[in-house]
């Protein structure tokens, strides 16, 4: 399984397949947040490092972030049915259930790895022109350290949400053989979550709300607090790892029946 | 040894039967020959065999280990290219061999160079197989299928899309695996490819096994035609009318093709010869296979 992710990873890196990745979450992180650092300094002309990079999360996390993600990870499965080079995979000594936690796995680290690597570089520019000394949410100061920590937090609960978008159309593309389908599964998932019946409070729309994993698009929504709120990110964890946990032992069922 | 065994083996997709209880043995050291017309069923059932495809019912074992409930075990063990290679554009010969050895068992330098040698694929290695011609692909696809050293080998039209050095290339391949000790199921439209490498034929029809024969035994009931080429004249149109069936021969513009056994070659040669005639060439036409193939086929539809 190790292997497989390995080779997976190795292959995204060959393939420039990446940039698809690389270049719109550049894009969208990078320019956002030097897009808020002008908008801080015409406005107040207080450059605030938390609120520089929360808006970056704010603006992209419920649909640009998602998307991407899932156009990446259906990208990778959807093609080795297209290109026919799921016969190499197959005609392995692994067993399909492997090849399918190996990709899943591998496209995950390299997602993780150009995700955190964009937030670092754009923190650090964040770092660079904001004023380190007056870090505040609302009348509340924070630390440098606390900021830091607020948003490493904020990034790994949103990366898991990403690679729980990813486990979703990697198990429609497993399905469907077809990039479109998974995409457009997701895009009604997000419409669904966001049409108005859904705000009126009945059991089963709270039970959603509070369980399903579209739940991440609300990340954001519980940091403008002056504490952390932990217990909120342990639920929220264990409910994308949950996800991802189903999502994947389907897929791998699903997968294990695909005939080429 | 390895023996390689379909039991029983149903396709049905779409409430159309594909595979209608087909059951094979190949034994190792065998080279075997699918031959059936397009639709016959020949590429599903390699399917099947390779692990690709699931039966509707029955089962394909490899030294008893089941393809069908556990691929991965005998994957090890088997080498396949169904159609056509697939390769992936963006590597190199040479990564995309790397990659296929990572996917399996490693197996000795010396191995991997004789099949690099064999199917020379040298030259290219280091191109992206993007740039590839169709020719190029189709001998490394054969080479990723072989590089782990399998002991039984599936090949669909391995000859498909490669110029005449290539065909023949492929042939003495296939002849080196026979000597190796390996067994090597061959699907091909190509009768004279599978003529002149395999051991026994199997010829399928509708997804029924209508045949299963040694090619020896065909040889011995089957003649090869030979042509005689001659150049056309009035006389010669005359003589050959007077001597031979209107069905032996034909006339094509300047010369004329005359069909005969390949016992009767000499004789006919001579007739020809000694009434002055002007002789062009001749040529085999081996059309054991062929002959024998329509016989079956036709016997079958008229059943």
């Amino acid at each position: 399984m190790f292997k497989i992710a390995k080779l997976e990873i190795s292959k995204l890196f060959r393939s420039k397949h990446y940039l698809k990745l690389l270049i719109p979450l550049a894009l969208f992180i990078l320019i956002s947040t030097v897009i808020h650092y002008f908008i801080m300094l015409e406005g107040t002309g207080d450059i605030n490092l938390f609120s520089i990079i929360y808006m970056v999360f704010i603006e992209n996390g419920p649909f640009f972030f998602p998307i991407i993600a899932a156009i990446f990870f259906t990208d990778v499965i959807v093609n080795e049915f297209k290109q026919k080079t799921i016969n190499i995979l197959f005609s392995s000594t692994f067993s399909r259930e492997e090849i399918f936690i190996g990709k899943f796995l591998g496209t995950s680290v390299v997602l993780t790895i150009i995700f955190m690597g964009l937030l670092t570089i754009s923190t650090i520019f964040a770092s660079l022109v904001a004023d380190i000394r007056s870090i505040s949410i609302g009348f509340f100061a924070l630390s440098y350290g606390e900021t830091l920590t607020r948003i490493l937090i904020l990034a790994a609960l949103t990366l898991l949400f990403l690679i729980c978008v990813g486990s979703y159309v990697f198990l429609f593309g497993a399905i469907t053989k077809n990039q479109v389908i998974p995409i457009v599964c997701l895009l009604l998932t997000i419409l669904f979550n966001g049409i108005p019946f859904l705000t009126y409070d009945s059991k089963i729309n709270t039970f959603i709300r509070k369980y399903s994993f579209v739940n991440g698009l609300y990340i954001t929504e519980i940091f403008p607090t002056y504490e952390i709120p932990y217990i909120d990110v342990l639920m929220l964890t264990m409910i994308f790892l949950l996800h991802i946990l189903i999502f994947i032992m389907v897929g791998m069922h699903v997968f294990k029946k695909r005939q080429v | 040894m390895d023996k390689l065994v379909v039991d029983d083996i149903v396709k049905v997709i779409k409430k159309k039967t594909i595979l209608n209880h087909v059951d094979l043995r190949v034994e190792s050291g065998q080279v075997l020959g699918i031959i059936g017309q397009n639709g016959a069923g020949k590429s599903t059932l390699l399917k099947i065999i390779c692990g690709l495809t699931r039966p509707t019912s029955g089962d394909v074992t490899l030294n008893d280990i089941s393809i069908i409930s556990e691929p991965n075990l005998a994957m090890d063990k088997i080498g396949f290219l169904i159609e056509n290679p697939s390769l992936y554009p963006y590597l190199t010969g040479r990564q995309q061999l790397n990659y296929c050895i990572e996917l399996r068992s490693t197996p000795s330098k010396d191995y991997i160079d004789t099949i690099i040698k064999m199917l020379g694929i040298e030259s290219f290695l280091d191109k992206k197989t993007g740039q590839y011609s169709s020719g190029m692909k189709q001998r490394l696809g054969i080479a990723c299928a072989v590089i782990h050293n399998p002991s039984t080998i599936i090949l669909d039209e391995p000859t498909n899309s490669l110029d005449i050095t290539g065909i023949k290339e492929i042939r003495e391949f296939i002849k080196y695996m026979r000597y190796e000790g390996k067994t090597v199921l061959l699907s091909s439209h190509m009768l004279t490819e599978v003529e002149s490498v395999c051991d026994q034929i199997v010829i399928i029809d509708k997804g029924v096994i209508i045949d299963s024969s040694e090619l020896d035994t065909i040889n011995q009931h089957y003649e090869n035609i030979c042509e005689i080429i001659l150049e056309n004249s009035e006389t010669l149109i005359n003589f050959l009318g007077i001597q031979y069936e209107d069905s032996m021969f034909e006339i094509n513009g300047d010369y004329i093709v005359l069909r005969v056994k390949e016992k009767n070659l000499s004789p006919t040669l001579k007739n020809i010869l000694s009434n002055g005639f002007k002789l062009i060439g001749v040529q085999k036409e081996g059309r054991k296979l062929e002959e024998y193939y329509l016989r079956k086929v036709e016997k079958e539809t008229n059943v």
